[in-house]
């Protein structure tokens, strides 16, 4: 899922920030949320001071891994490692 | 009319492959009952999508098409994995799942705990809880708008 952390300005994001991303990215079928109150900051180890971060989740809403950075293979491999690890 | 059949217990699902229920019924099931003195699996009194013994199951009222009065019919909240019987919860606009399974408890934000239940604005103007989403491994791409 997509959290914007802020606006195109650098303010709190809304509903229709997220509605415009979500469009821009051809309506995909998951959530585009924005996060006004930051709130991902202290809900995870991610810091804020770089864009993208990233964090993979498991189906227990339990945190595996927190980064920094474009690419996605550091959390898919995460994901799968814990996949792996509770078969 | 949709069965549900996949949405319930092996039991249940049984049960609505045989054509009938199994176990205590409703006194206000009388009236469904065909001659043979078991449920019609196949009446839908109310209209609302789900089936008599769906809805025995449940614990909705079979003649009653939204039964938490919310203005999302049992059916409709069926499909969209929210709970019937809670007026407070219907379905997301966008369609997300109620996956939250009610016995989380978060544990910190460090990796391995439980994240906080986080509310957050979705693309239909929505509020949306990040408990909600459980059930299946996410990574969260948190960037900004353009």
């Amino acid at each position: 899922m997509v959290i914007l952390f802020e606006d195109s300005l650098g303010y709190a994001p809304d509903g229709e920030d997220a509605s415009v991303y979500a469009t821009a990215i051809d309506s995909p079928d998951f959530p585009v949320v924005a996060d006004p109150e930051k709130a991902i900051l202290s809900a995870t180890t991610w810091e804020g001071t770089y864009l993208p971060g990233k964090c993979a989740l498991t189906p227990q809403m339990e945190i595996i891994k927190c980064y920094t950075g474009h690419g996605n293979d550091e959390g898919l491999e995460a994901i799968v490692e814990h996949f792996e690890a509770s078969r | 009319m949709r069965s549900h059949a996949l949405l319930l217990g092996p039991a249940l699902a049984s049960a609505l492959l045989l054509g009938a229920c199994f176990g205590d019924e409703p006194e206000d099931t009388a009236d469904i009952e065909d001659t043979s003195g078991e449920t019609d699996c196949t009446d839908d009194a109310d209209g609302d999508g789900l089936d008599a013994c769906t809805e025995q199951e449940l614990g909705t009222d079979p003649d009653l098409a939204d039964t938490d009065g919310d203005g999302v019919s049992d059916g409709e909240e069926v499909d969209c994995i929210s709970d019937p019987l809670d007026a407070d919860e219907a379905c997301y606009a966008c369609g997300w799942p109620h996956n939250d399974p009610g016995d989380l408890v978060c544990t910190g934000s460090s990796e391995g705990d439980v994240i906080t239940n986080i509310a957050l604005i979705d693309q239909c103007s929505e509020e949306l809880s990040l408990w909600d989403l459980a059930q299946e491994y996410h990574i969260l791409f948190i960037t900004a708008s353009w």
